[in-house]
């Protein structure tokens, strides 16, 4: 149980990694609204 | 509130898998992106199916996500009042939309998405990709890059929209309408005057106590 649950947050960690990267190397979000990007994320 | 919350979740996640800080930031920062644009969306949908333009509503979010990435825009300062703003001026531009097709004639509706799509594309000539402080675009080969896929952007919805509009007559003109609104309301957003516009909505959600 325990393992199958670190592999699910394993999983939704990848994937908010993926989101985070894709929304990072967009001009924007198509919100109205913009979290600071992440140090490791920002690109000049 | 809401960004508390989303930062215990990124803690835990960042424990129990051993992550180090700068990794769990960008955890954060892929929360924080996920919720606001779930609450914006769902608030957006449930106001479209108050009003009745859902359609309409989804064709102003579609046309917004395809042109906003790379153009960029005026922002507002929090996630709530960006959720408000991000779901009430699709509510508007899908009930204008169905209100200006059943009234306006056809030609005027062609010369109006006309005007708007050059419109749209002298300004994103000038000036996409928008200044925005939280994601600067500062090297000249990605601002040429997003500029060109903005402009790539228009360019496809209006050859999809009038596309719509040539093979069906009057049978998707809300929807043309709202799109074509949409593209209009984006791009407005890029002007010095869109960020002025931008800064009262915020000031107005502030005056509400909204955070």
């Amino acid at each position: 149980m325990r393992a199958l649950a670190i592999r699910l947050l394993v999983a939704l960690a990848g994937l908010l990694t993926f989101i985070s990267m894709a929304s990072a190397a967009s001009a924007c979000t198509w919100l109205y609204y913009e979290p600071e990007v992440p140090a490791k994320l920002r690109r000049e | 509130m809401a960004n508390h919350f989303l930062s215990r979740i990124a803690s835990f996640m960042g424990n129990k898998l051993g992550l180090s800080s700068e990794d769990e930031a960008v955890l954060l920062y892929g929360l924080e992106i996920v919720f606001s644009s779930s609450i914006s969306f769902l608030l957006a949908i449930v106001l479209g199916i108050i009003f009745k333009v859902l359609a309409e509503v989804l064709m102003v979010i579609i046309a917004w996500f395809c042109l906003r990435q790379f153009a960029g825009g005026a922002h507002c300062s929090s996630m709530w009042r960006c959720a408000l703003t991000s779901s009430l001026v699709p509510a508007l531009l899908g009930l204008l939309a169905g209100w200006l097709s059943r009234y306006l004639q056809k030609n005027f509706i062609l010369y109006l998405f006309a005007l708007i799509f050059i419109a749209a594309i002298f300004i994103t000539l000038r000036l996409a990709p928008a200044d925005n402080p939280q994601k600067p675009v500062r090297s000249s080969r990605r601002r040429r890059r997003f500029r060109n896929l903005a402009l790539a952007a228009e360019l496809l919805l209006a050859i999809l929209l009038l596309g719509a509009e040539m093979l069906a007559p009057g049978k998707y003109t809300s929807l043309v309408l709202a799109g074509a609104l949409a593209v209009g309301v984006e791009t407005f957003f890029l002007t010095p005057a869109g960020y002025r516009v931008m800064s009262r909505i915020d000031i107005f959600w502030g005056t509400l106590k909204v955070k």
